[in-house]
């Protein structure tokens, strides 16, 4: 066993906000202190290791909700831009494979650098059904995080049609089997109806208009697939890309579809753009939105949200939804990569360089910001840069330290475009972020909106995935969640003082439901399948031997 | 009587279309019959079980350990080794590889490089926009060829996935235009409506005046043509690409092999990427070998680059015309060999391929071919999607499982590469 | 002069190339079949080649000797199938690519000392 003691713990799923304390370690599990007989016995047969963590920072193990790390379009990412990988390079070292970095890491150095920083648990956040097997290859790469992936059903063929039929049966059936024979671990939605219009060569916008030869609106989908979600007693909500995402003016949008799903269990990703006001007659198109989103998100009781902050820089847009990729090529110029799976989705990537100066870059990290600060509730909001399209991931350090010092970030706001103040709102924030505040956007939150029980806090029956940071006394912010003192996966110490350890290069989890439906819903869709799909039904399956290392989360128990 | 086992939905490995519902039949561990194989795939599956390899060192029959052990050494012993092929086995052999490319400092490359490369460096400049290929047999109104003979090279092609398939939106063959780019009538010219015969090594030229003409702007004429093709007919096919709603473009080593090289593909990805701007339009590399896709992406998530990999510095490099294995066996850089199902000694530009004669070099391959001859080591190996299982990657990057239905003696690509890894890496 | 007409070289695929080298690379079929050229009719007149006469194709990188068929190919191009024999003539000039000249390799025909028909 492991205790570690003298830890000043941020436990916000315990309401342990900075108390004294220690933790028990039994293999891969976080348990109850053991008597004193037992700990005797243990110190008598060497078999308890202490120690003293000497008032560091103790939380659980990270948890990023909507991260993309791995899969097709991950990958594509990586073979589009080698001027992405060249300066920064990590050689092989004892067991842990060489890899590249940067804002599309090969696979081996993405699992590194999310544990360099405390975090343990991961989701990919965009798989397409029928290249599921490439995503589980990736994580089967992947060493150091758990992970799963949301699986991509907001412009499925048969969810559409099923939804059109008004089949709610056959559509929750359905969307039980996807989940199953993918080995994902949440529906994901992105621009309902708007990726399906894309691939017709039309366009959409709002919620309300019927656009597509489904002839159903995006409203009618999301309805449909909440519900299905519901019915499915799922662990994640419907995680929701909205519609019209990235555009001036569509916090219209996201307020008509909290309206439309009010009553709804809903998580929207990277809200951040998706809260845009419009200037109508200014050069300038875009402010920030956020009083209002923020408060229909402060209104909403179940609903969560993560941010998708962006980060000036480098950064790698990636996303399923194709005709935004699109508008993003025809905005910068920059390369472009498309495309469309068959029955299931869109896609795209396009390159893009945040730049501090800019100001239409500076109003949309200014979004970000204000909404962290706008939303209450630190249950609600959650740490993101949607990894790698607002920026990468290993720029959540330094978004700590924004949220947590106010003098800093007035100073960083100093260095911006002069009129960034015209359009936003960001100067007058005074909030900042407790270490209490901290831990729950970025592990307690995270884990109960995935219904994660075992992750995202310290109580005994967790998993002894644990993060150390030294104490912020006179020490950078960012420094000191970029360097953790100790990390441990799975009751393993991983990193230490900040460096992996090379002795091992240890597997992470896949995580992964198993919803009840019916099976003959196979049987039922298996002649459009074989006619309009290019692969055979029966090779459609992710095979067991695809899992090296599943855990398969509990859906919710039946209201 | 042996018992008559049926297989349904095998995927045949033999070209990067990857027809996926090959039926067969077996009796004691023999291929009795086949269906829905194309005449290719035919012979290869009855072909399957003959001519296969032994373990050989230097020419003498040895035990499979010894074999292994040899390329474990010969692969610790050199300064600069290549390790090459990977386009016809498994997503989990070529993973591996890649994993003692590292260990042991070598050079990694695919025939990709002298395959669609080329198409993955245009890529790299300009990206792509492309679908999977029921995307295109369901939406797509204008099929374009352009240096692609699937009818010769991926026979069952047209009919699963183009020209004759059944989709959703588009039913047969008179729902879809076809148009072939090629400098020879090829048997794929022949089932298209119209057929552009381009002059050798024109079709940069050809593929810009095209993006002039549908961004509105006149290119200058000499003679009235452009690669041989009169301007009022050039015309009239920019006007049809703008007017498609769904275009494909399926493009071959008639682009990546021809004088421009990457440059070419890169004037069709730049082409297809403005089309983009009317309706919609879509490009493909026909892929050749089974997995030669799953050789770019293996490579890709382990490293971050696709193909000409060199690890000398025990991190990933990437650089085509360097490291990849042309150059780097006609400059005669190398000082080993290991071949993973490939026939180099075949498809090389002689004088690269002879170079192996004068190193050290293993071959990994079920079957005796041109470079088991110049080989050092012979590793025999299990048959992929026959004898072995494991993952391949179509041209649309769509991932099939690969179940073996026949028994084989020897282990397969992905068991030789591990038991060698571990060999080194354990050294 | 007829010897110094050029033609660009185009390897690539057929059938029957595709299916002898999953039928044995070592048998004679493969050898066969990547071991003749194609020429267009006019070529074949203007040499003065009959129908399966072998000749000698030689390019700044090697040479091969193959046998004539007649297709209907450009008067530009001449056509072999990918193989051995014709890597003979490729040469490994990349150009910084990897990918060496196999569809634009410049060859010029030679008759064959002494063949007559």
């Amino acid at each position: 066993m492991i205790r570690l003691f003298n830890g000043v713990i941020y436990d916000p799923a315990q309401k342990i906000d900075g108390e004294l304390g220690e933790i028990w370690i039994k293999d891969d599990k976080i348990v109850e202190k053991p008597s004193a007989k037992k700990i005797k016995k243990l110190k008598a047969a060497g078999e308890l290791e202490e120690i003293d963590l000497e008032n560091k920072i103790l939380m659980a193990g990270g948890v990023d909700i909507h991260s993309h790390i791995a899969g097709p379009k991950v990958n594509s990412g990586r073979v589009l831009r080698p001027e992405d990988h060249r300066r920064d390079n990590i050689a092989r070292k004892g067991k842990l494979r060489s890899g590249v970095g940067s804002t599309v890491p090969s696979s081996y150095v993405t699992g590194y650098r999310y544990s360099m920083m405390g975090y343990t648990t991961v989701m990919e956040a965009a798989g397409p059904p029928m290249k599921a097997k490439h995503i589980h290859e990736e994580f089967n790469d992947l060493p150091f995080i758990d992970k799963g992936f949301l699986v991509l059903s907001g412009n499925n063929y048969f969810v559409l049609k099923f939804i059109s039929e008004n089949n709610m049966e056959a559509l929750k059936n359905y969307l039980g089997w996807l989940i199953d024979v993918t080995g994902a671990y949440a529906l994901k939605v992105v621009n309902p109806a708007g990726v399906e219009a894309w691939k017709e060569g039309k366009r959409m916008r709002g919620i309300k208009d019927k656009g597509t030869s489904f002839n159903l609106s995006p409203s009618e989908i999301m309805l449909a697939l909440t519900e299905a979600n519901d019915a499915l007693n799922l662990p994640h909500a419907v995680h929701l890309h909205t519609n019209d995402l990235g555009t001036a003016g569509n916090y219209k949008t996201t307020l008509d579809t909290l309206e439309l799903l009010k009553d709804r269990r809903l998580h929207i990703t990277h809200i951040q753009f998706s809260s845009y006001g419009k200037n109508e007659n200014d050069r300038i198109k875009f402010r920030t939105a956020t009083d209002k989103v923020a408060a229909a998100v402060n209104k909403h009781p179940k609903l969560t949200v993560d941010i998708g902050q962006l980060v000036f820089g480098e950064a790698t847009t990636m996303t399923a939804d194709g005709v935004l990729e699109y508008n993003l090529h025809k905005l910068s110029g920059h390369k472009w990569v498309n495309t469309d799976v068959e029955m299931e989705t869109g896609s795209g990537i396009v390159p893009m360089n945040y730049k501090k100066k800019n100001l239409v870059n500076g109003i949309q990290w200014a979004t970000g910001m204000e909404l962290f600060l706008k939303i209450e509730d630190p249950f609600k909001v959650f740490l993101t840069t949607d990894h790698p399209n607002a920026g990468p991931f290993t720029a959540y350090p330094w978004i700590i330290k924004l949220l947590m010092d106010k003098d800093y970030r007035e100073e960083y706001i100093s260095g911006m475009h002069k009129n960034i103040d015209n359009y936003t709102d960001i100067s007058n924030l005074k909030r900042e972020y407790s270490l209490y505040e901290i831990a729950a956007v970025s592990r307690s939150g995270p884990a109960k909106s995935l219904g994660l029980k075992n992750k995202g806090h310290l109580a005994p029956g967790a998993d002894a995935d644990i993060a150390v940071y030294k104490s912020l006394e006179n020490k950078d912010i960012a420094d000191v969640f970029a360097h953790p003192a100790l990390v441990f996966k799975d009751g393993i110490l991983v990193v230490e003082d900040g460096e992996l350890k090379s002795d091992k290069l240890l597997p992470g989890r896949t995580l992964m439901i198993k919803p009840e439906y019916d099976k003959n819903i196979q049987a039922e869709i298996r002649g459009d399948f074989q006619k309009f799909y290019s692969m055979s039904i029966d090779n459609y399956a992710v095979t067991d031997n695809y899992f090296n290392k599943v855990e398969v989360v509990p859906c919710r128990s039946k209201a | 009587m042996s018992e008559v086992k049926k297989y349904e939905n095998i995927t045949c490995t033999f070209c990067g279309a990857l027809c996926d519902n090959i039926e067969v039949e077996v009796e004691s561990n023999q291929i009795k019959k086949i269906k829905n194989a194309c005449a290719i795939s035919r012979k290869k599956y009855m072909h399957a079980l003959q001519d296969r390899t032994i373990p050989m060192l230097n020419g003498k029959e040895c035990d499979y350990d010894e074999a292994i052990s040899r390329a474990a050494d010969i692969l610790k012993n050199s300064k600069n080794p290549l390790i090459y092929g990977l386009s016809s086995t498994t997503a989990e052999a070529q993973k591996t590889a890649v994993k003692i490319a590292e260990l042991s400092g070598a050079n990694i490359d695919s025939t990709s490089s002298v395959c669609h490369g080329p198409g993955t460096m245009a890529k790299q400049l300009v990206g792509m926009v492309t679908a999977t290929l029921g995307e295109i047999k369901n939406r797509s109104d204008l099929m374009i060829f352009w240096g692609a003979n699937p009818v010769e090279a991926h026979p069952n092609h047209s009919k699963r996935y183009t020209m004759l398939s059944e989709g959703l939106f588009k039913k047969n063959r008179s729902d879809r235009e076809v148009i072939v780019f090629d400098v020879r009538k090829t048997p794929t010219a022949k089932m298209a409506d119209q057929f552009f015969e381009v002059e050798p090594g024109k079709d940069f030229e050809l593929l810009m005046a095209l993006r002039m003409l549908v961004n509105g702007k006149e290119p200058e004429l000499n003679n009235n043509q452009i690669a041989g093709i009169d301007i009022e007919d050039l015309k009239v096919i920019a006007e049809k690409l703008k007017n498609a709603k769904y275009g494909s473009i399926f493009y071959g080593m008639g682009l990546t092999m021809t004088g421009a090289k990457y440059m070419n593909t890169w004037a069709a990805m730049s082409l297809i990427r403005d089309l983009n701007d009317f309706g919609r339009f879509v490009m493909m590399p026909m892929r050749g070998h089974g997995n030669v896709a799953g050789s770019e992406i293996t490579m890709a998530w382990q490293t971050g680059y696709p193909f000409a990999v060199n690890f000398s510095r025990a991190y990933p490099r990437y650089n085509p015309g360097e490291y990849t294995a042309v150059d780097l066996l006609a400059n005669r850089e190398v000082d080993a060999a290991f071949i993973i199902a490939s026939d180099p000694a075949a498809n090389l530009p002689h004088q690269a391929a002879a170079y192996l004669d004068e190193i050290p070099t293993i071959v990994l391959d079920p079957h005796w071919n041109l470079t088991t001859d110049k080989a050092e080591v012979v590793i025999p190996s299990a048959l992929k999607g026959i004898t072995a299982s494991g993952t391949v990657y179509r041209m649309d990057h769509v991932p099939l499982h690969l179940r073996s239905f026949l028994e084989d003696e020897w282990p397969d690509d992905a068991e030789a590469l591990v038991k060698i890894g571990e060999l080194i890496e354990n050294d | 002069m007829l010897k110094d007409k050029k033609f660009t070289l185009i390897t690539g695929r057929t059938i029957k190339q595709g299916m002898a080298s999953v039928s044995g690379k070592k048998n004679k079929n493969y050898k066969n079949e990547t071991a003749y050229v194609q020429l267009s009719s006019s070529i074949m007149e203007e040499y003065d080649i009959h129908e399966g006469e072998k000749v000698i194709l030689k390019s700044d990188s090697g040479s091969a000797e193959v046998e004539c068929r007649s297709a209907d190919l450009s008067e530009k191009i001449v056509f072999m199938a990918y193989g051995p024999t014709a890597n003979k003539l490729i040469g490994t000039d990349t150009g910084g690519t990897g990918m060496p000249n196999s569809k634009s390799k410049i060859v010029i025909i030679e008759k064959k000392e002494g063949s007559n028909h």
